[in-house]
């Protein structure tokens, strides 16, 4: 069984198999894996390798700490994620992590969450709805605010229909493209932030997605008077190393994948939409 | 039951107009409820009103051969929708159909014109708040046409 510091701190991938590997969209797929005991915190992400094509960052999507198991969500769009969808159960990859800083869950304790996903953004954000719908009394009100590009483009679409339905989670889905039969909403997701019935001055958010995405989020969120402190962001940047050695994914002071990905605005807002960082 | 001036005054985009300026476009108002598919507006027709959604959800549309309907923008409670009616020809650019029951307050466009010309300061209020909404429909528009979800972008 591998163990936590086999996982942590290393810059060797440990060869792993991958239990499943659900297809989530049409160019979005999941691969689960067993690490034994993780040490996983929602928001970090691993460094999988897939053995002759190269190493990628990928945000965890599931931790279930009783197992160890743990689901990473995968966009198929570049080499490694290409050759890494070609694989199946009983394959291995090479994990290293998890790594960096994940959401702070226990600053939302008593306040109101709100999540605010683009895209892929909602993988790192999931663990969070997870961790935060089995811990339902520690939190006020829980909101998911969900842009995707096309109806077929929304993940885990039944898992939130349930948590919905259920009463645990407030969600308003939006999409930027859609055929006649969608009966959804319709357009940017960061509108849906002013029409939001909840006191912003206990409320923490999470925000993931397109940087310009979470730009206007963090306006929006700025102007219904959320403090830059209880505003955090997960940020994408060229992970390589994974501990901080390398410095290729730094942004201003910061190296994402150590300091990061998620941090505060109040850390970011210097650094945030700047050009060549 | 509530007048349609406290309605008005309940509603996000008349937030902290003055009781005078709400009485006096209230006197333009009637409520109007919509069925599902229902249509508010139709591109090409005269404009003659805007409404305030009270509750329900409304799609902006656009007929676009040979793709079809195609939905530009939903809005919902809170919101409102139409700005035609300040504009010559006072026509619709689009069409506005009910995606559920909503209940709305139409404002009658002429009458609307009528009483922002006598009383310019209350116009001036009406055109800011309608600016703000259209600079926020602009925002978001150049948002969604940056498709920022598309693979790789």
């Amino acid at each position: 069984m591998c163990t936590v510091q086999a996982h942590s701190h290393s810059l060797v991938p440990t060869p792993t198999p991958i239990l499943r590997r659900v297809r989530e969209t049409e160019d979005v797929f999941s691969v689960s894996i067993n690490v034994g005991e993780t040490s996983a915190e929602p928001g970090q992400f691993n460094m999988l390798t897939v053995f002759g094509a190269g190493e990628i960052p990928i945000s965890i999507s599931a931790i279930c700490k009783a197992s160890g198991e743990t689901v990473h969500t995968v966009r198929n769009v570049g080499g490694v994620s290409q050759v890494m969808a070609q694989l199946r159960a009983g394959d291995e990859i090479g994990v290293r992590g998890p790594f960096g800083r994940g959401w702070p869950i226990d600053a939302a304790i008593d306040k109101n969450v709100l999540i605010v996903a683009g895209g892929i953004g909602l993988v790192p954000l999931r663990p969070v709805l997870q961790h935060c719908l089995s811990h339902a009394g520690h939190f006020r009100d829980i909101v998911l605010l969900y842009g995707a590009r096309t109806p077929e483009d929304v993940l885990f679409r039944d898992e939130l229909a349930v948590w919905e339905q259920q009463g645990r989670l407030k969600v308003e889905l939006s999409v930027d493209q859609c055929d006649p039969t969608w009966q959804g909403n319709v357009g940017v997701i960061t509108p849906f932030i002013a029409r939001q019935q909840i006191d912003f001055d206990n409320t923490v958010a999470m925000v993931c997605g397109p940087e310009i995405m979470m730009r206007f989020a963090c306006d929006e969120l700025r102007r219904q008077g959320l403090a830059e402190a209880s505003l955090y962001l997960s940020m994408e940047r060229n992970m390589k190393c994974g501990v901080g050695f390398c410095g290729h994914c730094q942004l201003g002071p910061h190296f994402v994948c150590k300091g990061g990905p998620v941090f505060s605005l109040a850390e970011l807002s210097p650094w945030i939409g700047r050009a060549e960082l | 039951m509530q007048t349609i001036e406290q309605l008005l005054a309940a509603h996000p985009f008349y937030l902290d107009m003055k009781p005078e300026y709400l009485a006096e476009l209230a006197a333009c108002a009637q409520l109007k409820v919509f069925k599902a598919n229902q249509k508010l507006a139709t591109v090409d027709q005269s404009a003659d009103a805007f409404y305030v959604i009270r509750s329900g959800r409304v799609a902006i549309e656009l007929e676009t051969p040979p793709r079809g309907r195609i939905t530009l923008q939903t809005l919902s409670t809170g919101e409102v929708i139409g700005w035609s009616w300040l504009f010559p020809p006072y026509r619709w650019e689009f069409d506005v159909r009910a995606i559920d029951t909503v209940h709305t307050v139409a404002l009658d466009g002429k009458c609307l014109r009528g009483k922002c010309n006598q009383n310019l300061e209350m116009g001036w209020d009406l055109m800011q708040r309608f600016s703000r909404i259209m600079a926020a429909r602009i925002k978001a528009t150049r948002l969604q046409i940056l498709d920022v979800y598309r693979a790789g972008a």
